[in-house]
C-alpha cells in the first residue's frame, strides 16, 4: 500500500475489490437461482447438510413449513358400525374358550422356604454371614491360626464348595484373613480384627476350583 | 340432506335477488347505482370449510370434483373467499396438484387434477412444533431427506437417505423415522426402493425456501451447540410474520 503513491494506483486496486465483490454477488445471486429452480448440486448439499447442526436444519424447515390443518371425526355411519361390533362382541370367556387353553391354574403364593431351596433369596444378611463364616475359620484353625485353603472351603458338594469359596474370597478381600501360597499350597490365616493395608496394591488371585474338589 | 340444503340455497338466492330488486324499486332515481360486491352465500363457504377442514378419507382435503359437486360450479370463487377470510386466522386454502397423492389419472378433467387443502399460512415457532409433538431430531432428519431428494432430482435411493438421516438422528431412530415419514406422506416409495417427495411435501413445504436456506447456511458443528431443546429457541431467526398446532 506503501508503494502506490499515485492516484491511479488507488483507483486499480478499487476497479479489483469492486470486481471482486461483483464474482461474489453473482455466486450468490447463482445460488439463489438455483435454489429457487430447485437445482443444486448434490455434493455440495451433502457436505452442507453434514456440517449443519439439528437446531439449524430444523429452523430452516420450521421456516418453510406450512403444516395441513386437519380434523378428525367421528361420523354417524362410524359411529354406528363401533356400536353394533360392541353388541355383537362375545363375552371375554365365550371367545377364550375359542382358543381350548384347557384348565387354568390360579396363581399361589410362594413361602419363603420354597425360595430359599430355589436360591431366589439369601437365607441370611452377607454379612452377618461373612461374620459367621469368620469365626468358622478362626474356630477350625485353632492355634496354629492357620489352615489349608482346600480343606477349609471343601463342602458336601460343588456348589457349597463354590459358595465357600465366594465367603473365602471376601474375607481375604475384606482383611478378616490372609491367603499365602507356600510351595503350591494355598494357605489360609484367620486375623483377630479385620484390617485392610491401605498402602498395599492389591491383587487379583483367581483360584480354580478343580473337578476333584467336589 | 344435500337437495335439501340446495333448494335452500337457491330459494335464499332467490329472496336475495328479490330483495334487491325490491330496493332497488324503492331507492331514488337520483342516487348512483349501488354496485353490490361479489359474495357467495355463507352456507356455500361453510360447506367448503367443512369439506376442507375435516378428513373423510386417508387423506385430507378435498379433490376438485368433490367441491365442484358440493359447492357448485363456481367453487373457485367460493374458495377464494374463504381463503380470504381464513387470512386473520393465519390459515389459506391451498392447491395442490394431485400427481404423486395416488388418485390421479391422466383421464380425469384437466381441473380435477387438483387437490385443495387448508394450511397454515405463516409457519410454526420451535416451541409450537414441540408442541405439537415434533421433536427437533425429526425435524432436522426431515429437512436434511427433503433436501437430499431435492438435490437428486426428486428420486434418491432409500439407503443413501437412511445414511443421511442417521447423520441426523441416530443410527437407530433412522429406520423408524424413515417409515415415518414414508407413512405420513413426506415421501414415497416406489417398487424398486427409490424414494420420492411426498403429497404432503408439496402441500406442506415451501421448497425454494428450503433449498436457499440450505445453501446459503453457514456450517454449524453439532458439537459446538447447546443442547437441542434449550438453543432452538434462541438460535433459530424468527419468521417474519408472528405464528401462533404426533
Amino acid at each position: 500500500m506503501e508503494e502506490w503513491t499515485e492516484f491511479g494506483d488507488h483507483l486499480l486496486d478499487m476497479k479489483a475489490l469492486a470486481s471482486l465483490a461483483k464474482v461474489v454477488g453473482l455466486q450468490s445471486a447463482n445460488l439463489r437461482f438455483q435454489s429457487s429452480t430447485l437445482y443444486i448440486d448434490p455434493s455440495m448439499l451433502q457436505e452442507k447438510l453434514r456440517g449443519m447442526s439439528r437446531d439449524q436444519l430444523a429452523g430452516f424447515l420450521l421456516l418453510s413449513w406450512h403444516p395441513i390443518v386437519e380434523f378428525e371425526q367421528l361420523t354417524i355411519p362410524t359411529a354406528k358400525e363401533a356400536l353394533d361390533y360392541w353388541t355383537k362382541m362375545l363375552p371375554f370367556f365365550e371367545r377364550w374358550k375359542r382358543f381350548q387353553p384347557g384348565p387354568i391354574s390360579l396363581p399361589v403364593t410362594t413361602e419363603a422356604e420354597e425360595l430359599h431351596r430355589l436360591g431366589m433369596i439369601a437365607d441370611k444378611a452377607f454379612g452377618k454371614k461373612l461374620d459367621e463364616f469368620w469365626i468358622e475359620l478362626k474356630e477350625i484353625a485353632g492355634t496354629k491360626t492357620k489352615i489349608d485353603y482346600w480343606a477349609f472351603v471343601k463342602g458336601q458338594n460343588r456348589s457349597e464348595t463354590v459358595s465357600r469359596a465366594q465367603l473365602a474370597s471376601f474375607l481375604v478381600t475384606y482383611g478378616y484373613a490372609t491367603l499365602e501360597s507356600k510351595g503350591g499350597e494355598l494357605i489360609l490365616a484367620p486375623k483377630v480384627q479385620p484390617s485392610i493395608r491401605k498402602e498395599a496394591t492389591p491383587v487379583s488371585f483367581p483360584i480354580a476350583i478343580p473337578r476333584e474338589v467336589r | 340432506m344435500e337437495e335439501v340444503q340446495t333448494q335452500r340455497e337457491s330459494e335464499q338466492e332467490t329472496s336475495d335477488e328479490s330483495a334487491q330488486s325490491d330496493q332497488d324499486d324503492n331507492q331514488p332515481i337520483v342516487s348512483p347505482p349501488t354496485q353490490p360486491e361479489p359474495s357467495y352465500p355463507s352456507e356455500r363457504l361453510k360447506r367448503a370449510a367443512h369439506m376442507l377442514f375435516f378428513k373423510r378419507g386417508r387423506v385430507p382435503g378435498a379433490k376438485a370434483w368433490e367441491l365442484k359437486a358440493g359447492i357448485g360450479k363456481s367453487y373457485e370463487k367460493v374458495l377464494d373467499q374463504l381463503d380470504e377470510d381464513l387470512k386473520e386466522l393465519d390459515l389459506q386454502v391451498k392447491k395442490v396438484e394431485a400427481g404423486g397423492i395416488g388418485e390421479y389419472s391422466p383421464d380425469d378433467d384437466e381441473a380435477d387434477k387438483f387437490r385443495y387443502f387448508v394450511r397454515l399460512r405463516g409457519t410454526l415457532t420451535p416451541k409450537e412444533a414441540r408442541m405439537s409433538g415434533w421433536r427437533i431430531d425429526n425435524l432436522a432428519a426431515l429437512a436434511a431427506a427433503l433436501s437430499l431428494v431435492v438435490s437428486k432430482q426428486g428420486k434418491v435411493e432409500r439407503k443413501e437417505l437412511e445414511i443421511m438421516i442417521a447423520e441426523k438422528a441416530g443410527r437407530w431412530r433412522t429406520l423408524t423415522l424413515t417409515d415415518t415419514f414414508l407413512r405420513t406422506g413426506y415421501l414415497e416409495e416406489d417398487e424398486t426402493g427409490m424414494i420420492s417427495l411426498g403429497w404432503r411435501t408439496k402441500a406442506e413445504v415451501d421448497l425454494p425456501s428450503l433449498m436457499m436456506l440450505v445453501a446459503e447456511a453457514k456450517p454449524q458443528d453439532d458439537d459446538a451447540e447447546a443442547p437441542a431443546t434449550s438453543s432452538m429457541e434462541e438460535s433459530v431467526p424468527q419468521p417474519s410474520e408472528e405464528q401462533s398446532t404426533e
